[in-house]
Parts: structure tokens; C-alpha cells; sequence
């Protein structure tokens, strides 16, 4: 058996093929329209339609109960049936609203319902891809474990270039503390770098200059150290700088692997704040729509 | 503001070392930020957790909102700094000092090391760290929602503590743009106009279909489509089916494409297939022979006098060969002589003005309603070429039109003033017509001369020429005098088919013929010797062109492209225009 096996294949698709039957169903229903009525929500086909869409938005919704209740059900069939049914929501809905659109509360359940569902297609597009991508990223290290080789990363760069010159020391403590990971909501799904690193630099007249320039991907920061290599006196301070700048380096990979395990977590729990809010609205839109509907019978 | 900033740290020996830096900003941020001027790594510190500012001589520092520090042993959300002061912000201490020459401050920070942790603390490493619950998310979606949803409801109840002075209307006219939210579909616009709006004009009770008695708040004359009365026993039960929600059977409002009136077959099939005649749909087979709607005489005599009721009678002939257009064995009964052969046929007849043959549309003009023709009468139809004149040496004195019984007196009043006053007929001898001869004898001043040579003439109109040439005439052989002879009256038949509807205009044009051959291809009117002759067409001529259902080379019709459901009762004088209108609707795709 599979260690790893995606909801998409569970039991050879076995869901899928449901999906496929009930849209086929769908459809077949759809067709028997007559000429009687234009076809509509308010014909038997219709009222059969909307049924079905009711009982498979409730259904769906039971996922999120069910998926607390750990070890009492088969959640990865309740998952994989949950992805091909919602999908075939979608045909099923459409059939029963005939796509006769409006500026209604009719319309307003099944836009909302549009948005729950494709809100699923970009999260099932994120669970398919990301988990191994993160694997990879990581190297099989946790985030702690990141976070715990960049915090030795710090205490050891600001330890090696507080014997350099001070312009290097000073710059390299402002790297560390300006350091940005994660941050607002789009930092941590876009992995923005806002770090920046404030270099002391000698002028032409002698004087001297703090210029806060940005430190993206601390690319700034290598540079500056590289620079200093050449540039210097002491006896063992090349040395020094040089391990100063093999930490500097290392600290890049290590942010630059931080920044994506954050924005591959964040865009995984994100498609979720835009599906689980729509999905509570949605049942209050169907509540209504249905109200609407048999009170105005 | 000027700050020198000197961050003590210990060796591993335990000796301090001393870093400083420089800070020159108006406001210096303290906080776990990297965008903070002072950044502490401290789970207990804020993003942006306090700042020093400078105002004269003045430094002070302030907490943000929510956040506080610990100023000489005391909790502080702002402070006034003075050297010798010990902030303590989080696990970090800072003390300030008599600031050097050229700056305005100087603090002392007593470096601690972070825990270990304390690092990913400092940074908002997962969205749950953003702030955003999608459980408040979720419930302030779920709220507004609901609020919009509900406003039609909502609005109604607000509506009702106005004043009741406001009138219906404005009233719902107002909350009309809340309860278009529930709409499902456009209203016809007739129905938006009259119910003002207001949902409840129709809807009448909450989770109740709409019952038929509201749509007859205005559809009062509306004929009933069965008549208990008439069938008791045989649909009794199809009656108690068609309970009070009938209307809505056929006509849905609110659907798109709007469509009020349902044009499927089965709706009618559903109780036509059993009943007897069956019907199935509109073919050969499905549908049966049409039924005539015939006026019958009932031809009685009371008192001697002649007594006549049409009786209407409705008769399903059977075609003899199913395709036989004319409808052999049934024979209508006009009281009118007419061959149309003959009067069709150019050779015999010829139009009076024009000269040439006559053709259908000389006598038999469409009525507006498209389907029916207008009364033929003798005035406008015949009398072009038929006169009333009596005495070829009065061609201009006719007898008169409708009234048998004033022939004799307008006869003996003609002969009696002839006996009398002979002038009259001056200069009758030279102008007398060749070849006709008149043999009647001169009655000089002879009263009962006169009277006798009326008798003879109005004989001779009742049963030789004149009337009897077109019309039926009764004669009673015991009968004394004028009294003798009586014109049955004529009444053609005005509807054949009463039960259908026919729209003459658009059949009117065909492409491959035109004039008198379309009138031809359906009414066999040019073979036709007898007026009691039926002329009218049977299915089979229907079906060469229609069906019920769409096929190629068929034009389909359902039940109420012909039929009409309602039986109008119409208001007296507007007949045609109900017609219109019911043909007006359902033409309608």
C-alpha cells in the first residue's frame, strides 16, 4: 500500500465516478423539460435539482464536523467524495437555477456558492502541490529546527563581526535585526522580503554616510562582506571576515527557506478563510432562497 | 532627537563589552518589528511597542496602545525620562544616563539573550498570526447575509409602525427595493402595473400557493372551461381535480423567458385522451373528425302561422374516405337557393360592374376578427344583379326586400293605380324590351280587375319567379288569398366550427397560388350546385400542413393554437375584439 496517496485517487476515483453519474443524472433531468414551462427552478425538474443541491450543500458543510471527530471516520473518503460531489455542485446548481441570473437572493446563494467551491479548487490546487514542495524545501528539518540554526546563525555573525572593523560590525547587527520573515498577510502568502541593512560607507570628503538600503534576500549584506575582504589590515581579520561571510551566506539559505515553508503554510490555511466564512454565508443565503421561495409560493 | 545607545553585553569570561550606535529620528520606535529603531526579540513585546519622543526639553516615552512599561520599579503607559531612570521594556533593561555633548539622550542597555524560541516568537511566522478569525469571519458574513436576505421582511415590520395615514401605494412602492430582492423572475408588466408592487396583491397568505381567487380580483369575466352542469356524472372528478390553484395549472408568472400561458398539449390530454371523443394529440389519428356546429329549422305552425326555431346542432361527421373534402352526407339547411357552381362559372354569370367572373371575395368579406365572414346580406351581395321589378313596364318599381307579407299590398297598390290611372304607363308600348312579351290585360278602371291581376302576380313571384327562385316558400293550398304563400327565413350558418378558431388572414397566402384558388383549396365551392352543400374542410385538409408535434414539413400546432380554454362571455358588442385578443396571446411564441 502507498504511504502517500492523493484524495483525487482514492479507491481508483471511486467518488469521481459518483460525481460523474449524478451530473449525468443532472443533465438527463434537465432535458426532460418540456415545452410546458422554459426551464426553471419552480418546474418539478427544478424543485428535484434544488433538492439534491440542498442535501449535497448540507452534506458537504458535515465535513468540517467530521474532520474534528478524529479516528471515528474515514476522513480521507469523506474528503475525496467531499472534492468530486462539490465539484459536480457546480452542474448541478447551475441546472436547477437555469442560469437565469439576477440582483436577487436567489443569485446571491449561488454566487456565494460559486465562490465556496472555487475557493476548493484553488485549496485542493495547494494540497496537491505544496506538501512536496515544503518536503523539499525543509530538508527534512522542521521550521523550529530553522529557526534554531538561524538564531546560532545570529549569535554567531554578531560574535564574529564585533572583532571586525565597526562600520562591519554595525552593519552586519543591523542586518540580523532587520531580518524580515514572515510579516503581514501578503509578506507571508507572496514570501515578500522587507529586510533591509544599514551600511556605514566613507564618502569622498571623508565624512560618513548611513544609508538604510534593502536587504532582500540578504544579498546586500554578502556583498558588503565580500567587499571588506580585500579591504583588509589586521593580521586574521580576512579570516575572520571570511567565516563571517560563510555565515552570512548560510543565513541566506536559511531565510530563504523559512520565507517559503511560511508562504506555502500560509497559502495552505488561507483558501480556508475565504471557503469556511462563504460556506456559513451560503447556508444563511440557501435558508433565505428557500424561505423566498415558499412565502411568495 | 540625538540618542547614543550603548548595548552591554558579557564575554564568555564574564568581562562586558560595550557596542554603541548613533540614532537620530523625531521618534525613536521601540518594539518587536524589524522596522523598530530599537528592535527587542521578546515574545512580550509589541510590534511597535513604545516610542521616545522629544518635545523642547522635554523626552518622554509612551507606550502604545494596550502596551505599557516598567519605569523604576513602576508600571507606566507614559513617562517623563531624567538620568538615573531604569526602564525595563519585556526581559530588556535600559538606563538612562547624563547624555554626552551633542545628543540628547543616552541609554545603557543591559543586553539579555534571548531563550531559546525567542526568535521565530519575534517573527509572525503563520497567518493564524494575522488577527483574522475566519470564525468572526464567518459569523459577520453569516449576520449580513441573513440582514439582507431577511430586508423585504424586515421592512414590512418597520413599515407597519408608520403612520397608517401613508398611503398603500407609496407603501409598497417603498419597500419594493427590498422586496426585488426575492423576486425570482420578471412580473408580466400588465401584473406589475396593477398590483402596485405589492406582493401581497397576489400572494395573499405567507406559504400558501396563490389560490385562483386572487388572480379573479381582476380576471372576473373569465368563462369556466368545464361546466359541471353539463357533463355531471362523466367528469365529476376531473371537475374536483382542477381545485382552487387551476389557474396556475397553465399560467406561471415569474418565469424566464416569460411565458404566462402554458402551450404543452398534455396539459389538455390529460383529461381530452379519456374522454370521448378521445383525443391524443393533432393528427389524422389522434384527433377526431371536427364537429359541425349546424343550424337546424324547427319548422312548426301555430295558430297558422309559421313558427321557426334554429335549433344548433353539433355534428361529427364521418369522411367517407377520410380525405374526401367535402362532407357528403351531411346537408345544411339554409332556407337560401344558391349554386355556387354557377355563380362562380364565368360563361353563366358575369359581375355587373366589371364583366367578368365572379369570385369569393365579391360576396364574402373577412370580418376583423380574422376568422370569421361578414353577414352576407341580399342588399349588398345580390341585388347588383338580382332586381325585385315585377312589371317589365315599371322597371323601376321593385317589390320589397324581407317582407313577404307586404308583397301582395305593394302589388295590389301598383295594378289598382294602373286600372286607374293608365298615365302612368305612357309611352310603354314604344319602349317595350324585344323579345319579351306582356301579356297581362288592361284592367280599366276595374277595382276588382285589379286585385285579381295582383293575386295572380304575387302567385306567380311565390312559386314561379321572384322570391321562389332563391328562397324556400310554404304554401298552404287551404289558405285564402296572399295568405297562401310564406318565405321560410334564411339564416347561414355564421360559425362551422364554433369550438375552434381559424385565422383566415395568414392562410390567406400561399406560395403557389393566390386569389380564388386558396379559397378553392380548402372549400370545394366551384363543383358545389346546392347551397345546402357543406363546404367547409375536415382535418385531413389540416393535416396536409400541420401536426402536433415539430417535424419537418409540418407546421405544429397544439391544443390552444386552435382551442380556446376559457369560454368567453363576452361583453355585448365586443365579441370581435375578444376573439382578437385571445388570438393575440396565444399567437404569442
Amino acid at each position: 500500500m502507498k504511504l502517500h496517496q492523493s484524495i483525487l485517487e482514492y479507491r481508483k476515483g471511486r467518488y469521481g465516478w459518483w460525481a460523474l453519474l449524478l451530473i449525468v443524472g443532472a443533465v438527463v433531468l434537465f432535458g426532460s423539460h418540456g415545452d410546458f414551462q422554459p426551464p426553471n427552478g419552480g418546474t418539478w425538474q427544478g424543485y428535484v435539482l434544488g433538492s439534491v443541491g440542498l442535501a449535497l450543500i448540507v452534506w458537504l458543510t458535515a465535513l468540517g464536523i467530521v474532520k474534528r471527530r478524529y479516528g471515528k471516520s474515514n476522513v480521507q473518503a469523506w474528503t475525496s467524495a467531499h472534492v468530486y460531489l462539490g465539484a459536480s455542485l457546480l452542474i448541478v446548481v447551475s441546472l436547477h437555477s437555469a442560469l437565469q441570473i439576477g440582483l436577487n437572493v436567489h443569485s446571491l446563494a449561488y454566487v456565494l456558492m460559486c465562490v465556496v467551491i472555487f475557493s476548493g479548487f484553488v485549496g485542493l490546487y495547494f494540497y496537491r502541490r505544496y506538501p512536496h514542495l515544503m518536503a523539499r524545501n525543509r530538508r527534512n528539518q522542521s521550521q523550529r529546527q530553522l529557526f534554531s540554526e538561524l538564531n546560532d546563525l545570529n549569535q554567531k555573525g554578531r560574535a564574529l563581526a564585533k572583532r571586525c572593523h565597526p562600520n562591519l560590525a554595525s552593519a552586519v547587527d543591523t542586518a540580523i535585526d532587520r531580518t524580515a520573515i514572515g510579516g503581514g498577510f501578503l509578506d507571508q502568502l507572496l514570501g515578500r522580503d522587507g529586510s533591509t541593512v544599514v551600511l556605514i560607507e566613507e564618502d569622498k570628503k571623508g565624512g560618513i554616510q548611513r544609508k538604510p538600503v534593502s536587504n532582500r534576500d540578504q544579498q546586500a549584506i554578502i556583498d558588503y562582506v565580500a567587499k571588506c575582504i580585500p579591504r583588509a589590515r589586521k593580521q586574521g581579520e580576512a579570516a575572520n571576515i571570511q567565516s563571517l561571510l560563510e555565515v552570512v551566506c548560510r543565513r541566506q539559505t536559511v531565510t530563504r527557506q523559512l520565507r517559503q515553508d511560511i508562504k506555502f503554510n500560509a497559502r495552505l490555511k488561507v483558501w480556508l478563510w475565504v471557503h469556511v466564512p462563504f460556506t456559513i454565508a451560503l447556508l444563511a443565503a440557501l435558508a433565505i432562497h428557500i424561505l423566498s421561495v415558499f412565502y411568495y409560493w | 532627537m540625538q540618542l547614543l545607545l550603548r548595548q552591554i553585553t558579557y564575554d564568555s569570561s564574564g568581562l562586558p563589552e560595550y557596542a554603541d550606535s548613533e540614532l537620530t529620528r523625531d521618534n525613536i520606535v521601540i518594539g518587536r518589528s524589524q522596522k523598530s529603531d530599537i528592535q527587542l526579540l521578546d515574545k512580550g513585546v509589541a510590534a511597535e511597542h513604545a516610542r521616545l519622543t522629544k518635545s523642547g526639553d522635554k523626552l518622554r516615552l509612551v507606550a502604545a496602545k494596550g502596551q505599557s512599561f516598567i519605569i523604576n520599579s513602576k508600571i507606566q503607559k507614559q513617562a517623563e525620562l531624567k538620568p538615573g531612570d531604569e526602564i525595563r521594556i519585556g526581559a530588556q533593561t535600559f538606563i538612562c544616563t547624563e547624555a554626552p555633548t551633542g545628543f540628547d539622550l543616552a541609554l545603557e542597555w543591559q543586553f539579555v539573550e534571548m531563550p531559546e524560541g525567542a526568535l521565530s516568537d519575534a517573527y509572525r511566522t503563520s497567518v493564524s498570526q494575522l488577527g483574522f478569525s475566519p470564525r468572526i469571519a464567518s459569523w459577520v458574513l453569516f449576520v449580513l447575509v441573513l440582514l439582507v436576505g431577511l430586508s423585504p421582511l424586515l421592512s414590512d415590520i418597520w413599515q407597519a409602525d408608520k403612520p397608517a395615514v401613508q398611503a398603500a401605494n407609496e407603501l409598497a412602492n417603498d419597500n419594493m427595493a427590498f422586496h426585488k430582492l426575492w423576486l425570482s423572475g420578471p412580473l408580466l408588466s400588465a401584473h406589475e402595473l396593477t398590483t402596485g408592487n405589492n406582493c401581497t396583491a397576489c400572494h395573499q397568505t405567507p406559504f400558501v400557493q396563490v389560490k385562483d381567487n386572487a388572480c379573479q380580483q381582476c380576471h372576473v369575466a373569465l368563462g369556466d372551461h368545464v361546466m359541471p352542469a353539463e357533463h355531471p356524472a362523466e367528469i365529476a372528478e376531473w371537475v374536483a381535480a382542477l381545485d382552487e390553484f387551476a389557474c396556475q395549472n397553465c399560467h406561471k408568472e415569474h418565469n424566464e423567458p416569460a411565458s404566462l400561458v402554458a402551450r404543452n398539449e398534455g396539459l389538455c390530454l390529460d383529461c381530452h385522451q379519456q374522454m370521448k371523443p378521445s383525443v391524443k394529440g393533432f393528427s389524422q389519428d389522434a384527433h377526431p373528425e371536427f364537429a359541425l356546429s349546424l343550424l337546424r329549422p324547427d319548422v312548426t305552425r301555430q295558430n297558422g302561422l309559421l313558427a321557426i326555431d334554429w335549433q344548433l346542432e353539433k355534428l361529427r361527421p364521418q369522411a367517407s374516405d377520410g380525405h374526401e373534402s367535402r362532407i357528403a352526407a351531411v346537408k345544411e339547411t339554409s332556407h337560401l337557393k344558391f349554386p355556387h357552381d354557377t355563380h362562380l362559372d364565368g360563361e353563366a354569370v358575369k359581375h355587373a360592374r366589371r364583366g367578368d367572373a365572379l369570385q369569393c371575395a365579391d360576396c364574402h368579406t373577412l370580418s376583423s376578427d380574422r376568422e370569421h365572414f361578414e353577414p352576407i346580406s341580399m342588399e349588398t351581395s345580390c341585388a347588383s344583379c338580382h332586381d325585385l321589378s315585377f312589371d317589365p313596364r315599371t322597371p323601376q318599381k321593385q317589390l320589397p326586400h324581407g317582407a313577404p307579407e307586404e308583397v301582395y299590398d305593394a302589388l295590389e297598390a301598383h295594378f289598382v293605380k294602373l286600372a286607374f290611372s293608365p298615365d302612368t304607363l305612357v309611352g310603354f308600348e314604344r319602349r317595350r324590351i324585344p323579345g319579351r312579351t306582356f301579356t297581362e290585360e288592361d284592367c280599366d278602371q276595374d277595382y276588382a280587375c285589379a286585385k285579381q291581376q295582383a293575386l295572380r302576380e304575387t302567385g306567380r313571384q311565390f312559386s314561379q319567379r321572384g322570391c321562389v327562385t332563391c328562397h324556400e316558400v310554404s304554401e298552404q293550398e287551404n289558405a285564402e288569398g296572399s295568405e297562401r304563400w310564406e318565405v321560410l327565413p334564411v339564416k347561414i350558418n355564421h360559425d362551422w366550427y364554433a369550438d375552434a378558431r381559424f385565422d383566415h388572414q395568414s392562410h390567406l397566402t400561399q406560395w403557389d397560388q393566390s386569389g380564388d384558388a386558396v379559397c378553392s383549396s380548402c372549400h370545394s365551392a366551384t363543383t358545389s350546385a346546392e347551397s345546402s352543400d357543406i363546404l367547409m374542410p375536415n382535418i385531413a385538409q389540416c393535416v396536409d400542413c400541420h401536426d402536433g408535434r415539430a417535424q419537418a414539413g409540418r407546421v405544429a400546432l397544439t391544443c390552444i393554437s386552435c382551442h380556446a380554454y376559457h369560454r368567453h362571455s363576452a361583453i355585448e358588442g365586443t365579441e370581435g375584439i375578444g376573439a382578437l385578443m385571445q388570438g393575440a396571446i396565444h399567437d404569442q411564441p
